[in-house]
């Protein structure tokens, strides 16, 4: 069903935003209800939400979510007031609540109702407030309960008075009150009789009520009313108000009742000496009033003066606090404007190339000079305007841990485990780019630690352990990389069973496995296809194993690693690096063509001469400082026809052996080289794959704790790149992460590190 | 043209509020907070507040009595929603002149505005 809501597309945008904040507000703090139910900020702060978005969703016409807002605030209240303990079974009701909020968010930006039904949350919510002796507020549209008793119901059937209106016959004075009207008359005082009729849709009458007695106080002495102005405060109120008060004039008295909103009609008569005759009938209505003619006729209005006219020190002493000005932006025009620093770094690059070339073609010249100087500038200014829209753009990682606790809970609860889940550095930065990808990993690693990592509470007691386990969720920032630990104190990860179950599913081999060091054996967790839980549980979930995890992070050119000790707990670590927009590259050539290596996965660059290549254990490798370093050739992994020299005079077809140096990584089913080549070989070049006596450039890559030797032809420099994804014609590319463009114009591919040293280890493992 | 101070912590009312009363020739300006209120009031001399009741920092009612610390005469009215009904009498009782309650009518607010301002 289509649902319309009251408020434009660009309003509606407002709208979303702070509903969301709202709405993550409660998701976040709602769980810590249970155990921090007594602190009086964070209630307060959760009541506001609830508050806020009831106002909100009811401004827009949601009356739907206006109704569950108004029920949970509620029990905020309760809780608030002290009336109301949550405990985890409120809390599911509130948390079922939450998610029902989101259900109603996303209506108003589909404009599609759901099918999402909250009656039973909402009478819930209800029920949990009544049992503690709450009420509940009407909301609009509820119907009204049945008419309020309350001394306002005072008998209209009086006969009517010529000369009063026959208010006094509704308004029965007790003696002493008709004695001091009388005192005030003989005096020269003035007396009137008020009567004011209210709107019967009058929001809310015992506030008009109370704001017409109010005023009236302010101008002339109120000698009586009915309602009384307690019965007021306690909202036993009418749509008829009536009062006797003294001094003033009549037009006075009714300029101020008509001034107060909802007054639908209101008549002002002078109180006769006449009236006083008419005792008789007051005297029968005060039967049926009893308790309104008893009240106690209010003070003066002392308390009911403003507060005010105190000199304003205490204000004026304290500064003025200064508020930090915020503004809304789009995420999308953020990203816009990084994508146009972006080309600006581009154009930065080319600026400084071009100064450069004309002075080495031209020599020096004032004109390059002042070229220069301005491309510099334009260098410094670029870097500035870089790093302020990258700090625009660096958020708390809170925004994606705040979901955890939930999750954590829920999961822990699901499997009958009890756990203390800790939160640190949750304020720690990085950009919006990883923000945006790293829940789901972060997601697996922490079920993972529950469902895997923690035992039951009975084991754990039997291990001497408290029953209730650890899981800590820790960001910190280490150079530019972010770091993220998820840790349990659960059973951690035996090797010997990890060995084991891995030669069981045939990942490796019985030898393999023999001679494999504690180290690799945890890391085999991450090996394609593996899982340790005995059975799949509907908390891990199927098919999504660590390997795709890890797969993962190394897309955001991050890396995963363990530490683990048995029968102590496991602690993962992701790395990551702070943006995946502008990043740090390694540029180096393949042939004609420019390659980008991200930094952050580049140790250093080395020199070899070819002969220093061994080959150990099938695999070609390098000496260097001491161990042995694995090679590969980056032509060979991205599958590009090997290095040619155009050797016209030399009419050979290209060697069918001209691999048979390497080290076998094409030996995986994927097509022969020989063939991708094939176009080269009618143009008669000469295949000459570097041999003994050639020096090679070397550039060793890091991913987690290994390392490898990337064979390039050429090392060109080091430069700032800003990744530009393939074009959606070429899909997802093995081994490319995307290309860039260069100060020079040329493109250059980026390089996806992570995909192929994995593809390289896991190749070797199985060879 | 008359000036109104419109505060509330929800932006979104904030928004709909001004844009309402800017339409219909006032002079707005916003405050996020009762602190802010204070300040703002200060700065720039409103003829008229509108004051939400719950806010952070300072809520509404706070905010009232301190700005009739400032200025005895100020027009306040306090905008809320549906159960805070003894917080508005405690709201009048320290001089608020009016109230309206959310979801507000436009036409409500503008009634109430107009006769705070007149």
């Amino acid at each position: 069903m289509p649902m319309q809501f009251d408020a434009s597309e660009e309003d509606l945008k407002v709208w979303l935003a702070e509903a969301d904040e709202q709405i993550e507000l409660l998701q976040n703090d709602v769980i810590r209800l249970e155990k921090d139910y007594d602190d009086a900020q964070l209630v307060a702060g959760i009541f506001r939400a609830a508050h806020t978005l009831k106002g909100s969703s009811a401004m827009i016409g949601h009356a739907r979510m206006a109704e569950l807002t108004h029920a949970m605030e509620s029990v905020f209240g309760a809780v608030r007031d002290g009336k109301l303990k949550p405990t985890s079974d409120i809390v599911d009701v509130i948390l079922q609540g939450v998610d029902g909020l989101n259900a109603f968010r996303q209506e108003v930006v589909t404009k599609e109702q759901s099918d999402v039904d909250l009656t039973d949350t909402v009478n819930a919510l209800h029920h949990i407030v009544e049992e503690v002796g709450g009420t509940f507020a009407r909301m609009p549209g509820q119907p009204a309960p049945a008419a309020a008793e309350g001394p306002a119901a005072a008998p209209s059937a009086a006969p009517a008075v010529a000369g009063d209106g026959g208010i006094l016959a509704r308004l029965p004075l007790l003696d002493d009150e008709r004695e001091a009207i009388k005192a005030t008359v003989e005096a020269g005082i003035p007396v009137w009789l008020v009567e004011v009729n209210f709107k019967p849709d009058s929001e809310w009458l015992a506030v008009r009520s109370f704001q017409v007695l109010t005023d009236l106080s302010n101008i002339a002495e109120l000698l009586k009313s009915q309602p009384t102005a307690e019965e007021v405060e306690a909202e036993k109120v009418n749509v008829q108000l009536m009062a006797v008060v003294a001094g003033s004039d009549a037009d006075k008295i009714a300029q101020t009742v008509n001034s107060v909103e909802d007054v639908a009609l209101s008549r002002v008569d002078a109180y006769l000496a006449a009236a006083f005759a008419q005792a008789p009938a007051a005297e029968a209505a005060k039967d049926l009033v009893p308790a309104a003619s008893q009240a106690p006729v209010p003070e003066s209005p002392k308390q009911l003066e403003p507060s005010a006219t105190k000199t304003p020190v205490e204000v004026a002493a304290r500064p003025p606090e200064k508020m930090a000005q915020n503004v809304r932006v789009d995420v999308e025009r953020l990203d816009n404007l990084m994508n146009l620093v972006g080309e600006l770094v581009i154009d930065r690059n080319r600026l400084q190339q071009i100064a450069l070339q004309l002075e080495t073609d031209l020599g020096v010249h004032d004109a390059i000079d002042a070229l220069n100087e301005a491309a510099q500038h334009v260098g410094r200014i670029t870097d500035e305007l870089q790093e302020e829209v990258m700090r625009i753009r660096m958020q708390p990682i809170e925004s994606v841990f705040n979901k955890f606790p939930r999750l954590v809970r829920d999961l822990a609860r699901k499997l009958g485990k009890s756990v203390d889940f800790v939160i640190e550095g949750k304020e720690t930065e990085l950009d919006r780019s990883v923000i945006e990808k790293i829940d789901d990993p972060i997601i697996h690693l922490l079920r993972n630690a529950v469902d895997h990592g923690l035992e039951m509470p009975d084991e754990r007691r039997a291990a001497g352990k408290s029953e209730t386990g650890l899981i800590k969720l820790s960001a910190w920032h280490e150079e530019n990389h972010i770091v993220i630990a998820v840790q349990d104190d659960g059973h951690g990860i035996d090797p010997e069973k990890l060995k084991a179950s891995a030669v069981r599913k045939g990942i490796i081999t019985q030898e393999v496995a023999d001679r494999m060091d504690d180290r690799a054996a945890v890391e085999l967790i991450f090996a394609a296809g593996f899982s340790t839980a005995a059975k799949t549980t509907d908390v891990s979930g199927r098919g999504v194993g660590m390997d795709i995890v890890r797969a993962n992070i190394e897309k955001l050119s991050g890396f995963v690693t363990i530490e683990t000790a048995v029968g102590r707990g496991t602690r993962f670590l992701v790395k990551l690096p702070l943006t995946l927009a502008i990043i740090r590259a390694l540029l180096v050539g393949l042939g004609g063509q420019k390659f980008a290596i991200p930094m952050a996965t580049v140790v250093e660059t080395l020199r070899f001469e070819a002969q220093d290549v061994r080959t150990i254990k099938m695999h070609e490798a390098i000496q260097l400082r001491g161990r042995i370093l694995p090679l590969v050739s980056l032509r060979e992994l991205l599958r590009l026809p090997p290095l040619l020299y155009p050797a016209p005079e030399l009419l050979l077809p290209a060697p069918s052996d001209h691999a048979s140096g390497s080290n076998g990584s094409n030996g995986d089913g994927q097509e022969p080289e020989g063939d991708q080549s094939s176009g080269m070989e009618d143009m008669a070049f000469y295949l000459a794959r570097p041999r003994r006596s050639h020096k090679m450039f070397v550039v060793a890559v890091r991913l987690g704790d290994r390392q490898m030797g990337l064979q390039v032809d050429s090392l060109i420099g080091e430069t700032e790149i800003v990744i530009k994804p393939l074009s959606r014609f070429l899909g997802d590319v093995r081994g490319i992460a995307g290309v860039t463009i260069l100060g020079d114009g040329q493109v250059a591919i980026i390089v996806d590190i992570p995909s192929l040293v994995n593809r390289v280890m896991q190749e070797q493992l199985l060879a | 043209m008359p000036k109104i101070l419109v505060v509330d912590d929800a932006a979104f009312m904030r928004m709909r509020c001004s844009k309402l009363l800017t339409e219909n020739g006032y002079d707005v300006v916003e405050a996020e907070n009762g602190l802010d209120a204070i300040a703002k009031y200060k700065e720039s001399k409103p003829d008229a507040v509108l004051l939400d009741i719950t806010m952070p920092e300072m809520d509404g009612l706070t905010a009232l009595k301190e700005i009739r610390k400032v200025d005895p005469e100020a027009k306040v009215a306090m905008v809320t929603a549906m159960g805070q009904q003894s917080m508005i009498m405690d709201a009048i009782k320290s001089g608020a002149k009016d109230f309206v309650v959310k979801p507000f009518q436009p036409d409500r607010v503008l009634a109430a505005v107009k006769k705070l301002v007149g």
